[in-house]
């Protein structure tokens, strides 16, 4: 085998977890071998200095990308509610001092009969019979033959 | 109840097949909080967390466990109440940003196994590589390198499968390796 062996590969032969082939090159590799040995070495030294050495506190600060983002909502947020409450345009003067509307009112207003006679009247002239006899309650043309009755076509 | 048991045990009235705890807890305290400080990375919570898992021991005491093994019992603890002190502090850790060491711990050389003198800058990149180390991670080579558990013990302790400790701890492995070997 010309290729030597990768860092995943060191590791298993560091573990004892070598496949066979890794266990063969490492047999006649004196690099991959030193390559091991350097592996073990520093994993030692990195071991040994977090069990034994001084462990240094970490220095903690607000982190800007974080709280920055929440800063801007609040502020939106509150500007949003303060243009809810004071932005709001004003009631005109009229419309505040209405009473309320009852369901009296309602009423009165569905049902009133002050225009029906404005309602009655006709509306083109009298040339319209069905108009005028249907609100007179008849019907003109019931007894006449409207083939020969122009008014009743 | 505790307070009653704690107060018996000073004055000796230590059943033979129970543990004793003065012995485990000075075997074992300074392991158990070194553990909690790698994991936690703050001093402060890792005394509280250490604190928590020596009253499991305390509890665990009571009751006669001739075949436990101690010290890999109380790692597990540590390392599963670390867990659950990050996961409290969840908004912590997502609020502040820890990019910094306090300079004054690692401004002296440290030594090495062999011998060999490990530079101030060194140990620092030591330090600030395995900060950024993800929990996982971070848990997986404390187990395995600091600790010395095979990789079996590690996947059994965490729940995890032999594999998924594997491509952890090589991910962590490369990591580290990159840090000490940045500028030498």
């Amino acid at each position: 085998m010309s290729r030597h062996l990768g860092e995943r590969a060191l590791l298993r032969a560091l573990e004892g977890a070598s496949r066979a082939r890794e266990r063969e090159h490492l047999a006649s590799c004196a690099t991959c071998v030193g390559r091991r040995a350097q592996l073990a070495r520093e994993l030692r030294r990195i071991g040994t200095e977090l069990r034994e050495g001084p462990a240094p506190r970490l220095i903690e600060r607000p982190s800007t990308i974080r709280w920055m983002p929440a800063v801007l909502g609040t502020v939106a947020a509150a500007g949003l509610l303060v243009w809810a409450v004071l932005g709001r345009a004003p009631i005109p003067a009229q419309i505040a001092d209405a009473e309320p509307l009852s369901l009296d009112n309602v009423t009165a207003a569905l049902f009133a009969t002050d225009e029906i006679d404005d309602v009655a009247q006709p509306v083109r002239g009298s040339e319209f019979v069905e108009e005028q006899a249907a609100l007179r309650g008849e019907w003109p043309c019931a007894s006449t033959d409207p083939w020969f009755d122009r008014d009743c076509s | 109840m505790v307070a009653a048991a704690l107060t018996m045990a000073h004055r000796g009235f230590v059943d033979p097949g129970v543990p004793d705890y003065n012995d485990l807890y000075r075997a074992h305290h300074a392991r158990v909080l070194r553990v909690c400080r790698l994991l936690l990375g703050d001093p402060d919570e890792a005394e509280d967390v250490g604190q928590e898992v020596f009253v499991k021991l305390f509890r665990a005491c009571q009751t006669p466990r001739p075949d436990m093994a101690w010290g890999p019992w109380l790692t597990r603890v540590a390392v599963h109440a670390c867990r659950d002190r990050r996961r409290s502090r969840w908004w912590r850790r997502w609020w502040m940003v820890a990019d910094e060491l306090d300079e004054g711990a690692v401004a002296a050389p440290g030594r090495t196994p062999e011998g060999e003198v490990l530079s101030a800058e060194q140990r620092r990149r030591i330090w600030r590589a395995f900060d950024r180390l993800a929990a996982r991670q971070r848990e997986v080579f404390v187990l395995r390198h600091v600790e010395g558990w095979s990789t079996q013990d590690v996947a059994d302790a965490l729940g995890l499968e032999t594999g998924s400790v594997k491509r952890h701890l090589f991910r962590a492995v490369r990591h580290m390796r990159a840090a000490l070997s940045e500028g030498s």
